[in-house]
């Protein structure tokens, strides 16, 4: 699939086993980025900023 | 011939990390009807009808999210995987510590205390410096201090006190264990310990979120009988338990109820996350 980075305006293909929540790295800024939406008939993501670490995160 | 209907599993999330991705994976295998809730996009009103579910599976990154949907699918009769009661040892590292002592499991001295003063005396009390200052909620090994001596612990704590908001003002104290440069991270599911993995670090903070290693680790007679000990000490359901080696044997630290196994399964090849959904569809089913 293909998607675009919000922060850097990259173009880059993403594993089409991709799930909408999904934290993926832009592949030229590295940034974290997370998965909003899933266009599968036209092969799109559309991502967003991933959320910072917050003190409640974890396991 | 009477049809079986598919168990239908919630799996409340907030990101979806690779532990969550597995999960998916091992439901398709098993013809699960997992419906995915994304508990950032969710109304909890218990007016309103809910999909009908015979489970949720809780899987949020963030404990305090996971914790309300937990409450409000309990409040409307659906189980969940780990329940409350569970969530409510876990996430408090106080409260973790006193179920594993009140049940005999061995366990690092500890101590909770709201003034420095107070402090100063319960290391004492614990066995002397070094000491580990944590919060007594979060995970990662984020905001753990190893305290050497009295001026750090004064340092350490007037940090927390001015900085920090009212739950960072509960000082949880833990006596420091020399590790041999690891710790064991081990599963332990419906009451029945899985797998287990080496975390090697040459740093004393052994989180794999902080660059730790995972390494293959047997499982012996001993360490299955603490991690089960723990296990019993917590409750019945999904368990990331964290044990130390010391000269004395093992000694449980903490216990995780939204563990990540992702690592686990690299490791050793165990189907933890097929694990994980069987349990659920049994809790499903009582």
């Amino acid at each position: 699939m293909q998607t675009q980075c919000p922060i850097c305006d990259a173009s880059f293909e993403i594993p089409a086993s991709s799930e909408v929540a999904e934290i993926i790295s832009c592949r030229e800024c590295q940034n974290k980025l997370e998965v909003v939406g899933i266009q599968k008939e036209s092969a799109k993501a559309d991502v967003k900023e991933a959320p910072k670490v917050d003190e409640d995160w974890g396991e | 011939m009477m049809k079986l209907n598919k168990t239908k599993i919630g799996l409340l999330h907030t990101t979806i990390r690779g532990d969550e991705k597995l999960l998916i994976e091992a439901a398709q295998k098993r013809a699960i009807d997992l419906v995915l809730i994304d508990v950032r996009e969710q109304i909890f009103d218990p007016l309103v009808e809910k999909p009908q579910l015979d489970v949720v599976l809780e899987r949020c990154v963030s404990t305090v999210k996971g914790m309300h949907a937990v409450e409000f699918y309990e409040s409307i009769g659906v189980p969940a995987v780990n329940p409350l009661s569970i969530a409510r040892i876990c996430e408090n590292k106080f409260a973790t510590s006193l179920a594993l002592v009140g049940h005999q499991v061995p366990t690092p001295r500890f101590a909770l205390v709201f003034s420095e003063e107070q402090a100063k005396k319960a290391v004492d009390q614990i066995g002397g410096y070094p000491v580990v200052i944590k919060p007594v909620t979060g995970s990662w090994g984020r905001l753990i201090a190893r305290v050497n001596d009295q001026h750090a612990l004064e340092a350490v704590l007037e940090q927390k006190t001015m900085l920090g908001g009212p739950h960072h003002h509960a000082f949880y104290l833990q006596q420091y264990i020399e590790k041999p440069g690891r710790d064991i991270r081990i599963h332990v599911i419906a009451g029945k310990v899985v797998a287990a993995i080496y975390r090697a670090s040459s740093h004393w903070i052994t989180n794999t979120a902080r660059g730790a290693e995972a390494v293959r680790c047997s499982i012996d007679r001993d360490l299955e009988k603490v991690a089960k000990q723990a296990g019993d000490a917590i409750g019945e359901g999904v368990l990331g338990i964290d044990v130390f080696e010391t000269s004395n044997g093992y000694v449980v630290n903490e216990v995780n109820h939204t563990m990540e196994f992702k690592n686990v399964v690299r490791v050793t090849g165990i189907d933890i996350a097929g694990m994980i959904l069987d349990y659920c569809v049994s809790v499903a089913r009582e």
